[in-house]
């Protein structure tokens, strides 16, 4: 296991930790309401952010327990990875990026994160590829 | 004693390849439609069914929204907001992508368990997210109904995405 693969574990974790700190603070601050200026972003916020971290969440659970059962991470990671590139795109281009403005802390902390949890958990996704496949 | 190091070199000779000859081993093979069917000879017949049963309805489906059919059917002809029509635009063009990108990896004969795996992943979220949408703009009672249609719908296409990666392993190739 490369050092440069740990280090994008890390950024994953952090990422995560972040993303369910947030969820927890703004569920502490009212729900989607507080995070969101208008009544169409309040809604789609209120219906999709709880399932979406859900779902990324589980697939984060299966990968860690992958990773201490020492089976196969590839695909899983390939997975998540897809689904956090869609997120995004969905995000930026139609939901003007409601999640995640905020003016907590947490919420900047993900915004900031964001990008760089994308390349890393690309690159865990290439790199467990070509240890699993390609190197046996 | 000197015919023994003529064959040798002979053999050594043999086992180098030429520029042309490693040029015309490295290049991919071309990509056309008329190789399609060799593409998939190596299938087992429940991939290939699989294949063409997810063409049809992605076809289908892709022709629906472009033609304004499914509009009222969506979230967006419920809500009426501009994010949810956005969101459905984007959908919809993945699915389009996801359809041909499948097709080039067949016809490249790319290994596809991992790309059918990342679909029905992809699909799951796409189903997990659009049925907790469709739930909350939705009035009752028909619209669990509806909400019912949709996800068994959606069900059908991780299903059987799920069916044609484990066909993929049994395939030759």
């Amino acid at each position: 296991m490369s050092n440069a693969y740990n280090i994008a574990e890390l950024i994953v974790g952090v990422f995560c930790a972040c993303v369910f700190l947030h969820t927890f603070t703004v569920v502490e601050m009212g729900g989607a309401e507080a995070i969101t200026s208008s009544a169409d972003a309040y809604q789609m916020a209120q219906d999709l952010v709880y399932y979406r971290a859900a779902f990324t969440g589980g697939l984060l659970g299966l990968y860690i327990f992958f990773r201490f059962t020492k089976r196969p991470v590839a695909k899983v990671l390939t997975i998540v990875a897809l689904i956090s590139w869609v997120a995004f795109i969905e995000d930026y281009l139609a939901l003007d990026n409601i999640f995640f403005v905020s003016e907590s802390l947490t919420g900047k902390a993900t915004q900031i994160l964001r990008p760089v949890y994308l390349v890393a958990i690309v690159y865990m996704a290439v790199e467990a590829y070509s240890r699993e496949y390609h190197h046996g | 004693m000197a015919e023994n190091k003529l064959s040798e070199d002979k053999l050594s000779k043999r086992q180098t390849l030429s520029k042309e000859e490693l040029s015309a081993l490295l290049e991919p093979e071309a990509l056309s439609i008329s190789n399609f069917r060799e593409a998939i000879s190596g299938k087992t017949w429940l991939f290939k069914a699989g294949l063409f049963a997810i063409t049809l309805a992605t076809t289908t489906y892709l022709a629906l929204y472009s033609a304004d059919v499914l509009d009222r059917f969506l979230s967006f002809g419920w809500t009426q907001h501009y994010g949810d029509y956005r969101l459905h635009q984007i959908r919809f063009f993945i699915g389009f992508l996801m359809m041909v990108v499948l097709y080039i990896c067949i016809l490249l004969r790319r290994p596809l368990n991992a790309l059918l795996l990342s679909y029905a992943g992809l699909l799951s979220y796409f189903l997990i997210s659009g049925t907790s949408r469709l739930m909350v703009v939705l009035d009752e009672p028909n619209g669990l109904r509806f909400v019912i249609g949709y996800f068994t719908l959606h069900l059908a296409f991780v299903l059987l995405l799920l069916l044609m990666a484990r066909e993929e392993r049994r395939s030759t190739w």
